[in-house]
């Protein structure tokens, strides 16, 4: 993907001397590919047809599929575990879990992206264009 | 959840979908950020909304936006549409539906798509945002 309205030295440039705001869009864009194609294993054929929706829709599902396998990996584990533990020391699958389950840092940070790109967009100009929809529908 | 708008106008039973990809050819067509051309600061001028057009309707066949403009224009002398403001509203709420500004812009926006859960989501929200920020 390129780098979109003036590039990455554009960016850095407006960034240094405060003139217009630096296009985010870039920094999200960057970080869905890198979920579409990294995490989620999409074609970029496919990545091109999705919505910034369905791209979240996409990633949340991915993380509860996650969750769903490693309870089920731990549910295995704990029960061979606990056959060598005294009782009281047994590890629960809740335990394991929560070893792990510090999510994923790649979605951490493209959620990370995603309200600093939504942050851009101001209170204000939330409102105006909730005005112009209720105004015109 | 929708993720497009139905829109009639260049074609029986098209829909509008801007997907990520939509959003950074318009920005490097217009040579603007993105952000800068949906704030509506520019009144979502009409060449932006034909590009917005060509985007949003790739997927029935590409037509550039200077097509969307004339059958904008046909369309207008034709009285299919009372004003540019009908296809504005449409495409406004296009780039709602595909989440651009976000999961709470569009719950207020089509809010018949909201769950129970989704009302419980929305007010937490609020809350957040009512909340005294030294507290």
């Amino acid at each position: 993907m390129d780098e979109g309205a003036g590039g990455k030295e554009e960016c850095a440039k407006k960034r240094v001397t405060g003139q217009k705001k630096a296009p985010v869009w870039n920094d999200y864009v960057r970080f869905a590919e890198r979920m579409a194609y990294g995490v989620l294993h999409l074609l970029p054929e496919q990545f091109e047809k999705l919505t910034i929706g369905e791209l979240e829709q996409l990633i949340d599902g991915w993380e509860e599929r996650r969750k769903l396998r490693l309870r089920e990996q731990f549910t295995m584990v704990a029960n061979l575990m606990n056959i060598h533990l005294k009782q009281g020391s047994q590890v629960s699958v809740k335990r394991l879990l929560e070893q792990v389950l510090p999510p994923d840092e790649d979605v951490v940070e493209f959620k990370r992206k995603r309200a600093e790109f939504e942050n851009e967009l101001t209170p204000a100009q939330r409102e105006r264009v909730k005005k112009y929809v209720s105004d015109n529908s | 959840m929708r993720n497009s708008v139905p829109c009639d106008y260049f074609g029986e039973g098209q829909e509008i979908k801007l997907s990520i990809n939509s959003y950074s050819r318009i920005q490097e067509k217009m040579k603007t950020p993105i952000g800068e051309l949906l704030s509506l600061t520019r009144s979502f001028d009409v060449a932006l909304i034909c590009e917005l057009l060509a985007e949003g309707l790739r997927q029935y066949g590409y037509h550039d936006a200077q097509w969307y403009g004339n059958r904008i224009q046909e369309l207008l002398d034709s009285g299919k549409v009372d004003s540019i403001a009908d296809i504005q509203t449409l495409v406004a709420k296009a780039i709602i539906a595909s989440k651009f500004f976000g999961k709470e812009m569009y719950f207020l926006t089509f809010p018949e798509e909201m769950t129970e859960e989704d009302k419980e989501w929305m007010k937490a929200q609020e809350e957040k945002r009512n909340a005294p920020k030294n507290a």
